[in-house]
């Protein structure tokens, strides 16, 4: 595999979904109440960038005083500014000296008061600074707002990864983390209505995109562009083109973008030679590949499948892992995989899912994938918080409906009843569980695939309190 | 993950309220000078710890006000610590405090570095000593009170950690010894029984000790908010997020902890925000979720698996203290992190954070416990569904622990020897030099002892069957090794694994759901159950818990499949055992019968069948103890038949108990006979142990003949031949034989008559206390006797002494379940306090006889009518006597009442005497007690005294052929009254 080109930009496409967040960032230039320093977090893909484009645009467009936009991208600023603050500092600000490091607070209020507006700091690709970097930047930014409260300054900055330096030595009040996600069925939606073709019918075709690509921004335009030269008239059966859009587009893009070192290669990870890195690349592709049966990860998940005959690629991958470190700490480090803290770890579900389907390409492989993971939490023992607990069954009510889904027999809808009606014996009571259950999308999702209004028999089956 | 955060994140709240009411009880107890007990109840990480620590850093400021004394806080000592699980060791602590100089407890030093320079076999030696030990541990604590004015608060933490255990009664009856104490002690409430738990019913028990309970609760709101803002966490939060942290924490300090360590690592936990909005909703469900989910997210800081974090994983595994030698070894797939240039840096980095508690002046530490339930129901269940990570770091524990056990240079014996060549010279030591070596020293075994149960902790752990063989392996070890105090560490580490019947789980840790799989393992085993249940037994009634022992041991014999080896010894242990109770001996027979009748059962093995006369020697054992010597020499001769001819020691050693019986029931030429084939038997043997223990019964069988002369020359060879073989246990028993051999021989015909050989009187006194002293030390079985001998020859020149060794001859009888020597040691209390009294007319002495007169009487109605026939004589003539007094100073009805009671008494009992003192000896015993009851008579005028004598005939020469034997002696000693009354009154 090669090194990707930058994820595309859905040109063609209005802005789409982001809007909470950016009217959160929004309101923060507006009044000095909110938080002031934002941090924009998602995988590769997922339109960071088209968010800060989207927020300069708004901010010219909207009746909103005039503000100072200060922008860096550190993919294309050059390398000493990831390394050394003056440099970065410079990159900032074209035409800026930066000469007592203990007075940079200083200086950049200074810079901020004398422009005389509020002031916007933009900066891209946060998670190639380097690290001391971070830090030095986070300490002049806190004394900036200890030494000057109501300084009109605003910080925005994205990451593919959560970054603990940002935060030390504690987080501000006015600190927030956002995590961009995949596009959900109502931006969908309104991209395919948006697309232009009017002779669509447009929920047929919304199904097929999100079906199709999980949602993921830099999909969508390459998707609708395929559809607009594969599906014309909007009159022939749009089902029978998945297996080809698949191989057209979305194969190619995981290919490209979602098993590129970009999307897997941890940060910090420095293998010593271009034959290391290949090595090293290709474990944590099949790491993210084997792993795509489970919505969540843990170090008994990895444990547990290591030793399963059908792993085997899998154990050969973290054994060449484990020369940079535990598995599991790389698996959670990568760029797909969701920065948020919980007890486990999750790739992001949109790429989870397209990895499920490029690894497990027949039903028989899925069902199998299915059966195992199955087997895993049925043996999972019962020794946790009841929270966790729920959970982990919960997972075995959606792996038994997919199992049942991709092996699709006649009697699919009355086995699926039976299953749940028995996995059900053991957390009728659990308080817990019930909201879970009902909570979870992807298990609603994956029943109503089975046959349209097996969710509601599903939800009959359940305790009514 | 950053470096750990320095402490100063983790501020103190102070708790007012609860630390004025410590404040008043500490001045209450000054005040009345009355221990008593604060009971500080909380869950899990709610501060106990914290508040008691801190107690010692700032104490609460009324104490000053309130009392001039000098308050001296000890502790706090951590329960959960497997070092205090040896009373000694927090005595020593104790000590240490009290008395930096080693002055008001040298006594109590030298004793311990004695009994660690004991050469003894027995295991109930040892154990008896530890008693001791404790009674002069709080003879100087009283003392080191009485001369500093300390006023001492002893703190003691983590107390669940032993709740459930043997343990606990055992500590609260020490601490109950302590006087003028403030004792807190912290732990989690009962979770079986909250109102009443193990600790307060130990507390109310008799006697009672007064104490206040006290709830420590979580942190109220402005103390949760003064907590944020001292930690600095307010400063990242907004207000509503700030409102959210103090409602989501709960007021629990440990969480309080975690957050604000979550803060400086992480952004502001989701559940803040998500809180303002389940507040505004009023939904009570959404907020318990939200509480929880909050939890879970705090810990997420040890999901990775950088050095920080699995530092502390390994430790919610690793749950024993743990010093920086074993960390390391621990961690040692880990390199140093960025932040620490040595492990002693990183060290200290650890001790830094609040959930470390450090032990040991900071040279030990343990994880906080309740965040290591928390791990261990949130975490490593993610990390670990297969438990090869708990195990792994299991069997590197063990392996650890037994790396610095090997390590060790200096061995126990080692440091024995030692301490004894020390000890010896300790006249010329200055004495703070030899404490300190002591105490030195004594740490050393103490802490390898430690070791030793510690890996066998994790042994368990990581291997239950493995683990348990190493139980039993260990258990035996100790025995041979006399490491008694490891015993005790076994014992109380295997607590932990075994099913309990009043046990509730300690903690609900990774240990505890390894321990349910262990008990699953553990019942389906009924031989290993067996095996544990018999040395659990055997240790306890060593322990002094015969009760116990007896449940064990009967629970030992409920198993199927045990082999008839196995339920032999059990029964002839637990045989032993129902000796030591209070009408114990009936049960106690039927077991050396069920035992016996094993080895005589055709089905029995080889193995078993060769045991029979063992079984035989056993009973025979028993009958002696019980009185009934004419049942015991029975036993000794089928045993005798049961030896095959070419067992030449097996013959020898029953040949000489034989000997002994029958010279015991006078039959002393056959004896004599019997002991002398026992001897030529041992010599033919060469067996050079035997043939000295034949000599020993030799000496008593000449003594009984008052051939003192040939008895000392057997004696004399005996001794030489036990100090040759360094068997400092038997010379024990030929000492305190030869000193009643000399005594005999050179005392005077009277109790005051002046000593024939007053030089040889002397060395019988000198001998006498060395064979106690021996015996104390090395063979406690032998101390009964040795302590009845010494007090009958020291009463002669110090009378409370005297009596004080005859009573204690009794308690360690009553202890050890001798009923003869038991009844022997009251028997000469009671002649020898009449002796004195009448010799003196101190009247404490009187009252001594009356005081025990209870007990002596129990003793004798539990035993059957025809046993220790001659000590039931001479306590019924000095019932007798007693009546002859009250006679004396009445008149009239009441005189002649109490003349009355005394006939029955007098004619019964020198019967008892004649028939216990029989053959030669019959006469002698007699003339040896006319004394007293003449003198008596004087007293009465001589109606009354006539009155007595015709009785006495009457009596005596009604009694038939069944006692024609005793019926000339009693006449004879009736006349010789009769003539030394005449002579005195000129009558006829």
């Amino acid at each position: 595999m090669s090194l990707p080109p930058v994820s595309p930009t859905p040109a063609a496409l209005k802005f789409q979904n982001r809007e909470s967040e950016l009217q959160a960032v929004l309101d923060s230039l507006a009044g000095p109440e909110s938080a002031r320093l934002f941090l924009l977090v998602a995988m590769p893909t997922m339109g960071k960038s088209m968010f800060l484009r989207q927020l300069q645009l708004e901010l010219t467009g909207r009746q909103l005083p005039p503000h100072a936009i200060w922008t860096i991208d550190l993919e294309h600023a050059p390398q000493e500014a990831r390394t050394q603050l003056p440099m970065f500092l410079r990159e900032l600000y074209p035409s800026s000296k930066w000469l007592d490091p203990s007075q940079y607070h200083q200086e950049l209020a200074a810079k901020v008061l004398e422009s005389g507006l509020s002031c916007l700091m933009v900066i891209d690709n946060l998670h190639l600074l380097a690290p001391h970097v971070t830090l030095q930047l986070r300490e002049i930014l806190g004394k900036a707002f200890r030494a000057y409260p109501t300084l009109p300054l605003t910080l925005v900055a994205t990451s593919r990864v959560r970054i603990p330096e940002v935060m030390p030595p504690r987080p501000p009040a006015n600190f927030r983390v956002m995590h961009l996600n995949h596009f959900d069925d109502h931006s969908i939606y309104n991209a395919v209505r948006e697309s232009g073709d009017g002779s669509w019918p447009h929920l047929e075709v919304r199904n097929f995109v999100r079906e199709g690509t999980e949602g993921i921004p830099a999909l969508l335009t390459p998707s609708l562009q395929w559809l607009r030269t594969h599906y014309p008239d909007g009159q022939s059966s749009l089902n029978a083109q998945q297996g080809r859009h698949f191989s057209d587009v979305v194969k190619p893009f995981i290919e490209n973008a979602l098993l590129s070192p970009t999307a897997l290669l941890p940060l910090n990870l420095s293998p010593r030679s271009q034959q290391q890195l290949d090595r090293v690349h290709q474990s944590f592709a099949t790491l993210a590949l084997s792993t795509s049966i489970f919505r969540l990860l843990t170090r008994s998940h990895l444990k547990l499948i290591e030793s399963e005959q059908n792993y085997s690629p899998l154990r050969s991958a973290l054994a060449e892992l484990r020369a940079y470190g535990s598995p599991f700490d790389l698996y959670s480090a990568m760029p797909v995989v969701e920065p948020k803290l919980r007890n486990w770890c999750a790739t992001y579900p949109c790429a989870r899912r397209l990895y499920f389907r490029y690894h497990h390409l027949s039903p028989e492989s899925q069902s199998q994938a299915h059966n195992i993971a199955d087997n895993l939490y049925r043996n999972w023992t019962g020794d946790m918080s009841l929270a966790d607990n729920a959970q982990f069954h919960l997972e075995r009510f959606w792996h038994v409906s997919e199992l049942i889904r991709v092996t699709s027999s006649n009697d699919a809808p009355a086995q699926l009843l039976r299953r749940f009606d028995a996995l059900l014996a053991d957390v009728r009571t659990w308080r817990k569980f019930l909201p879970m259950f009902k909570s979870d999308r992807e298990l609603q999702w994956s029943v109503e695939s089975i046959k349209e209004g097996l969710y509601a028999d599903v939800l009959t089956l359940l305790p009514s309190v | 993950m950053q470096p750990l955060p320095p402490n100063a994140w983790f501020p103190h709240i102070p708790r007012h309220p609860i630390r004025e009411q410590v404040g008043h009880a500490i001045a209450a107890t000054q005040k009345e000078g009355q221990s008593r007990a604060l009971l500080f109840y909380g869950r899990g990480g709610i501060g106990k710890t914290h508040f008691l620590r801190q107690l010692f850093v700032s104490q609460p400021n009324n104490i000053a006000e309130l009392t001039e004394s000098r308050t001296l806080w000890l502790g706090p000592y951590d329960m959960d610590d497997g070092e205090f699980w040896l009373l000694t060791n927090l005595e020593n602590e104790i000590a240490r405090k009290l008395d930096p100089e080693g002055i008001f407890f040298k006594d109590y030093y030298d004793y311990q570095a004695h009994l660690l320079s004991l050469d003894t076999q027995r295991a109930e030696t040892l154990f008896a000593h530890t008693r001791e030990g404790e009674h002069l541990f709080f003879k100087s604590y009283q003392a080191a009170l009485a001369s500093t004015a300390y006023q001492p608060v002893l703190v003691l933490d983590t107390l669940e950690a032993v709740r459930g255990l043997d343990f606990l009664p055992t500590l609260v009856r020490w601490l109950k010894n302590l006087p003028k104490t403030t004792l807190l002690l912290a732990l989690r409430p009962s979770r079986r029984n909250p109102k009443e738990d193990q600790l307060v019913r130990a507390l109310r028990s008799s006697p009672p000790l007064p104490f206040e309970t006290i709830h420590i609760n979580e942190l109220d709101k402005q103390e949760t908010r003064q907590y944020l803002d001292k930690s600095g966490a307010s400063e990242c939060l907004a207000p509503a997020e700030l409102q959210a942290a103090v409602e989501l924490s709960n007021g629990s300090p440990l969480w309080l902890a975690l957050f604000v360590n979550y803060l400086h690592r992480y952004e502001t936990p989701p559940e803040l925000a998500a809180w303002q909005d389940a507040q505004a909703t009023g939904d009570r469900e959404e907020q318990r979720q939200l509480r929880d989910d909050f939890l879970r997210t705090l810990l997420v800081q040890y999901r990775d698996s950088s050095f920080w974090s699995e530092a502390i994983k390994r430790l919610s595994a690793v749950r024993r203290r743990i010093n920086l030698e074993i960390w390391k070894q621990l961690m040692g797939d880990y390199e140093l992190p960025a932040e620490c240039d040595s492990w002693e840096a990183a060290w200290s980095h650890l001790l830094e954070l609040p959930w470390i508690r450090a032990r040991a002046n900071r040279s030990y530490i343990t994880l906080h416990d309740a965040l290591a339930e928390e791990l261990a129901k949130r975490v490593i269940p993610m990390d670990d569904q297969d438990r090869t990570w708990r195990q792994q770091l299991w069997v590197q524990a063990a392996d650890c622990y037994q790396q610095l056990i090997d390590k060790e240079q200096t061995t126990v014996s080692q440091v024995r020897a030692e301490l004894s060549i020390i000890q010896k010279s300790s006249a010329q030591k200055d004495p703070r030099e030899l404490i300190s070596d002591l105490a030195r020293r004594n740490v050393s075994v103490m802490s390898r002892y430690l070791l030793e149960s510690t890996a066998l902790f994790y042994q368990i752990l990581s291997n239950g069957p493995k683990g348990i063989e190493r139980f039993i392996a260990l258990y035996e070890e100790c025995y041979d090794s006399r490491a008694y105090p490891l015993i005790e560490l076994l014992w109380l580490e295997l607590q932990h694994f075994l099913p309990s019947t009043q046990g509730e789980p300690i903690l609900e840790d990774l240990i505890r759901t390894e321990i349910d799989a262990f008990q699953v393992w553990y019942k389906s085993e009924p031989m290993q159950q067996a095996e544990i249940e018999q040395r659990v037994g055997r240790y306890l009634t060593y322990k002094g818990r015969p009760q116990d022992a007896i449940a064990w041991l009967s629970r030992a014999l409920t198993h199927e499949h045990t082999t008839d080896e196995f339920t032999y010894q059990v029964l002839t242990t637990r045989a032993n055992t129902q000796m030591r109770l209070v009408g114990g001996h009936h049960a106690a027979q039927q077991d050396l019968q069920r035992a016996w009748a094993l080895t005589s059962a055709e089905s029995a093995t080889p193995p078993l069948k060769a045991r029979r006369w063992e079984a035989l020697m056993e009973l025979g054992y028993f009958s002696r103890t019980t009185g009934d010597w004419d049942e015991a020499a029975r036993y000794y001769l089928q045993a005798l038949e049961a030896t095959p001819v070419t067992d030449r020691a097996a013959n020898a050693r029953i040949q000489g108990q034989y000997a002994y019986v029958l010279a015991l029931r006078g039959n002393e030429q056959d004896a004599a006979d019997k002991i002398a084939l026992a001897l030529a038997l041992a010599r033919r043997a060469k067996r050079v142990l035997f043939v000295a223990q034949m000599l020993s019964i030799q000496g008593e069988i000449y003594r009984y003949q008052r051939k003192f002369s040939e008895a000392m020359t057997a004696y004399e060879e005996a001794d030489a031949l036990f100090l040759e073989m360094e068997r400092t246990p038997w010379l024990a028993t030929i000492r305190h034989q030869m000193a009643i051999c000399m005594f005999q021989s050179a005392r005077g015909p009277t109790f005051l008559a002046p000593p024939r050989n007053p030089a040889l009187l002397a060395r019988a006194e000198t001998f006498a206390l060395e064979a106690v002293q021996l015996a104390r030390d090395t063979n406690l079985p032998a101390l009964p006797l040795a302590l009845n001998r010494a007090g009958r020859i020291v009463t002669r020149g110090d009378r409370d002494a005297g009596i004080a060794l005859l009573l204690e001859g009794a308690k360690i009888s009553k202890e050890m379940g001798d009923r003869w020597l038991l009844l022997a040691n009251l028997v000469e209390n009671a002649a020898h306090s009449y002796l004195i009294y009448e010799a003196t007319g101190d009247q404490r002495f009187l009252e001594n006889l009356f005081k025990h007169a209870p007990e002596t009487e129990e003793v004798l109605n539990s035993l059957d009518d025809n046993a220790l026939i001659a000590l039931r004589g001479r306590w019924k003539v000095a019932r007798g006597h007693l009546e002859l007094i009250a006679a004396v100073d009445t008149s009239g009805s009441k005189q002649l009442a109490h003349i009355r009671a005394s006939l029955p008494l007098y004619s019964q009992g020198y019967l008892n005497i004649a028939q216990g003192y029989p053959g030669m000896r019959t006469s002698r015993a007699l003339h040896e007690r006319l004394g007293p009851f003449l003198r008596l008579l004087r007293k009465l005028s001589e109606e009354n005294r006539l009155q007595i004598i015709q009785h006495l005939d009457e009596a005596w020469r009604s009694l038939g052929t069944k006692h024609k034997r005793q019926v000339p002696a009693l006449t004879t000693f009736l006349g010789d009254v009769a003539l030394q009354l005449d002579e005195e009154t000129g009558g006829i």
